[in-house]
C-alpha cells in the first residue's frame, strides 16, 4: 500500500546550517507518527517542509499519496494542499483576532472556492465539540481549549487526509487538555486521518502515537520504532538519554 | 521588628482579594507558607495564581485593587507601596519569573547585575560584591563562574539564565522566594536540572518557596504543600502528596483523573487510580476528562464556580458558593465543596464513566 505521506532524504538548511539532515519516514492512513526530540532539534522545520512552507534542498522527496510535492507549483500544488493541514501550538495566535470563529473555521473553504455557509461551519464545530452557537464569537471570548478546537475545525474544513500537529495541546490548561487529546484520537478513528505529531511530551506521545521517530540535535533521525518498542527498549544512545535511561549531559 | 517562632508562618495570606477593571480575579484566597517550606500555588490560566503572587510581591498590575491581609514575618504588607517593598525586595522576599529576561538587563554582564543586587542591600566594597556574585553563580551549578560572570545574559542558554536568576534571587538571603512558572519555557531535562538547583540552593540557605505553576506534577514532586486555585478561590489545600494522591475536591480529582498515564508507569496501576478500567490505560483510548472550560472572571456562574463542569453538582452548588473548610478538625487539609463528604473513594472515580454509572450519582432529593 502506498503510504499517505512518504518523506525520503529530506534535507533543510537555514543559510549554511543543516536543520533537517536527510530524514526519511512514512505516515499511513489512520496512523500517528510522533516526532520527538529536544527543542531546536529540527522537528518544527520538518513539519514546515512537509507542509511546503519551507523549501527543502534538491534531492529531498515528499510524496503525498504517491504524488511528489517538492517542485510542484501553481494549480497542481493548490489541488493537493487541502489534503494535508496544519494544527499549531498557540490556539490564540493561529486565529484571526478580529474574525468571528465561525468565519475563521470556514476560511479555507472560501480560499478554495467551496461552499462555506453557516451550515458547514456548524457541522465542523459539532465535529470538534464546539457549540455552534459560538460561531459569532471572537477568539478572545473563548478559552484556550475552545480556540484550539476551532483551530482543529479549520484544519478539517477541506476534508484533509493528513494533519501535521505541532505541539497541539502543550499550551492548553490541564483541565481541558485531555478533552482535546480525546478529540484528536477520536477524529482519527472516525475519519481515518494520518497524523504527523510533533511533541516533546513523552507521556503524550506514548498515549497517542502508533510509531515514534526520534530526532537528535542537527536534525538527524536516530531511531524510528513502534511506540511500545521504542519506550520499552530504545536502541540508540540518544533515545536512551532522551528517555532518561542514560545519564544526561551536564 | 517582629519575632516569629519557627511554628509561625513566614507568609500568611488571609482573604486576599485582587480586583482589576471592576472584576475580581482573586476572591478571598487564604493560605500560609512556613519557614523553609515549599508551597505550590496551582491553577490554570485565569485562576488568579499569578495575580496572587504579584500582589504578595508588591508588583500588582496597574490599577489593581488589593484587600485582605498579607503578612510577611508578621508584618502586614497587603497593598503596601514601593517604599515598603523596597525594604523587602531581595532581603526578605525575592522573585523568580518565568522569563529570565524580565529581570535581567540585556546590556550588563550577569556578574555586574548580581554584584549590583548585592550592593543595593549591603554596603560592601565592589570587590566583595563581585566575590559574592561569583559565589552565588557557583552555588547554582554554573561551572567556571568567575569567567561566566563576565558574559551577557543572551550568551547563556535558557537553563543557565534561569540559574542566574535563581542566584540573583538568593544572593541577599531572603526568607521567601516567589517563583512564577520558573521552568515552563525550558526543555524537560533542563527543567529538572534547574529545579534540582533551586531545591539545593534553598536547602543551603533555608529559604521558603512559593511556587506558582499550572503543572500538577511539578507541584506534587517539588512542593511540601499545595494550594489549588479555581476561578479565584482556593478549591483545596494541604500536604501536596495528599492533595494529589487523594484529592478531596471534585476539581482536583478531575485534574488528577485526566492526567496522561505516564509512559514509565503504564501497565502498573497508578496510585489512586486503581478503579480506572484497564482500557483507560490503553494507548489512544479516551482519557477521563473534565467537561467544559474554566469560567472567565467576567462571567462567573452563580454558586460554586466549578458547578457547570462538576459531575457531583447539586442544587445547593448552584445556589451557594462553598467556603473552604477543614476536612477533619485536627488535619492540615481544607476543601471548598458542599459535597466533599459524599465523594467516592478514590475521588478520581468521579471521572470514570463506568464508575459514575455504578455509583449512580444522583442529586440528593429533599
Ligand atoms: S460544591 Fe458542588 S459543584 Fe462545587 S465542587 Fe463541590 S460538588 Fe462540585
Amino acid at each position: 500500500m502506498t503510504p499517505l505521506l512518504d518523506v525520503t532524504d529530506l534535507l533543510v538548511r537555514h543559510g549554511d546550517r543543516t536543520v533537517v539532515d536527510r530524514v526519511s519516514f512514512q505516515v499511513d492512513e489512520g496512523e500517528t507518527l510522533a516526532l520527538i526530540g529536544e527543542s531546536g532539534a529540527g522537528k518544527s522545520s520538518t513539519a514546515l517542509a512537509v507542509l511546503g512552507l519551507v523549501g527543502p534542498e534538491p534531492g529531498s522527496s515528499v510524496r503525498f499519496a504517491g504524488q511528489e510535492l517538492t517542485g510542484l507549483k501553481g494549480r497542481r500544488l493548490r489541488a493537493l494542499r487541502p489534503r494535508f493541514q496544519p494544527v499549531f501550538q498557540d490556539p490564540y495566535g493561529s486565529l484571526d483576532p478580529r474574525a468571528p470563529i465561525g468565519r475563521t473555521i470556514t476560511e479555507p473553504l472560501r480560499v478554495h472556492g467551496r461552499p462555506a455557509g453557516a451550515a458547514r461551519a456548524a457541522e465542523l464545530m459539532e465535529l470538534v465539540g464546539l457549540d455552534p452557537a459560538y460561531a459569532d464569537r471572537l477568539p478572545h471570548e473563548l478559552s484556550g481549549g475552545q480556540c484550539q478546537r476551532a483551530g482543529i475545525a479549520r484544519a478539517l474544513a477541506l476534508d484533509p487526509r493528513l494533519l501535521v500537529l505541532d505541539e497541539p495541546v502543550s499550551a492548553l490548561d490541564p483541565s481541558v487538555r485531555s478533552g482535546v487529546v480525546n478529540l484528536l484520537t477520536g477524529l482519527q478513528k472516525r475519519l481515518g486521518l494520518g497524523y504527523l505529531f510533533i511533541s516533546h511530551d513523552l507521556d503524550l506521545v506514548h498515549h497517542v502515537a502508533h510509531r515514534v521517530a526520534v530526532m537528535a540535535p542537527g536534525g538527524r533521525l536516530v531511531e524510528t520504532a513502534p511506540t511500545h518498542e521504542l519506550f520499552a527498549s530504545p536502541r540508540d544512545p540518544y533515545t536512551k538519554q532522551l528517555l532518561g535511561w542514560a545519564p544526561s549531559r551536564p | 521588628m517582629t519575632h516569629a517562632s519557627s511554628a509561625d508562618p513566614l507568609l500568611a495570606v488571609r482573604g486576599l482579594r485582587v480586583g482589576i477593571d471592576g472584576t475580581e480575579a482573586v476572591r478571598g484566597v487564604s493560605f500560609a507558607v512556613r519557614p523553609g517550606q515549599a508551597t505550590a500555588l496551582v491553577g490554570e490560566s485565569g485562576a488568579g495564581k499569578s495575580l496572587t503572587a504579584r500582589a504578595i510581591l508588591g508588583l500588582p498590575p496597574h490599577g489593581a485593587r488589593i484587600s485582605g491581609s498579607v503578612r510577611l514575618d508578621g508584618e502586614e504588607i497587603a497593598g503596601a507601596g514601593p517604599s515598603v517593598y523596597r525594604r523587602l525586595w531581595g532581603r526578605r522576599i525575592a522573585y523568580v519569573p518565568q522569563d529570565a529576561l524580565a529581570v535581567l538587563s540585556p546590556v550588563h554582564t550577569v556578574g555586574d547585575q548580581l554584584a549590583a543586587a548585592v550592593r543595593s542591600v549591603a554596603r560592601v566594597p565592589r570587590a566583595e560584591a563581585r566575590r559574592r556574585a561569583v559565589a552565588a553563580l557557583d552555588g547554582v551549578g554554573i561551572a567556571d563562574a568567575a569567567r561566566r560572570a563576565r558574559a551577557l545574559p543572551h550568551e547563556f542558554s535558557g537553563g543557565m539564565r534561569q540559574r542566574a536568576v535563581i542566584a540573583m534571587a538568593l544572593v541577599n538571603g531572603p526568607g521567601l522566594i516567589v517563583a512564577d512558572e520558573p521552568t515552563t519555557a525550558l526543555d524537560p531535562r533542563v527543567r529538572d536540572q534547574v529545579l534540582d538547583v533551586l531545591a539545593q540552593a534553598r536547602a543551603a540557605s533555608g529559604a521558603a518557596l512559593l511556587l506558582i505553576t499550572h503543572d500538577l506534577e511539578l507541584a506534587e514532586t517539588r512542593a511540601d504543600e499545595a494550594v489549588v486555585l479555581y476561578a479565584g478561590r482556593v478549591a483545596e489545600s494541604g500536604p501536596a502528596h495528599q492533595v494529589f494522591g487523594d484529592p478531596r475536591s471534585p476539581y482536583t480529582a478531575g485534574l488528577v483523573a485526566s492526567k496522561l498515564p505516564g509512559w514509565r508507569t503504564t501497565g502498573t496501576a497508578r496510585r489512586g487510580q486503581d478503579s480506572l478500567s484497564a482500557t483507560a490505560r490503553t494507548p489512544q483510548a479516551p482519557l477521563p476528562a473534565i467537561a467544559g472550560t474554566p469560567p472567565s472572571p467576567l462571567d462567573l456562574p452563580r454558586g460554586c464556580a466549578f458547578a457547570p463542569r462538576c459531575p457531583l453538582a447539586a442544587q445547593v452548588c448552584r445556589d451557594e458558593e462553598p467556603a473552604p473548610a477543614a476536612t477533619d478538625p485536627a488535619g492540615p487539609r481544607t476543601v471548598a465543596c458542599h459535597r466533599a463528604h459524599q465523594l467516592p473513594m478514590p475521588a478520581v472515580m468521579l471521572y470514570d464513566l463506568q464508575g459514575l454509572q455504578d455509583l449512580q450519582l444522583r442529586e440528593p432529593t429533599g
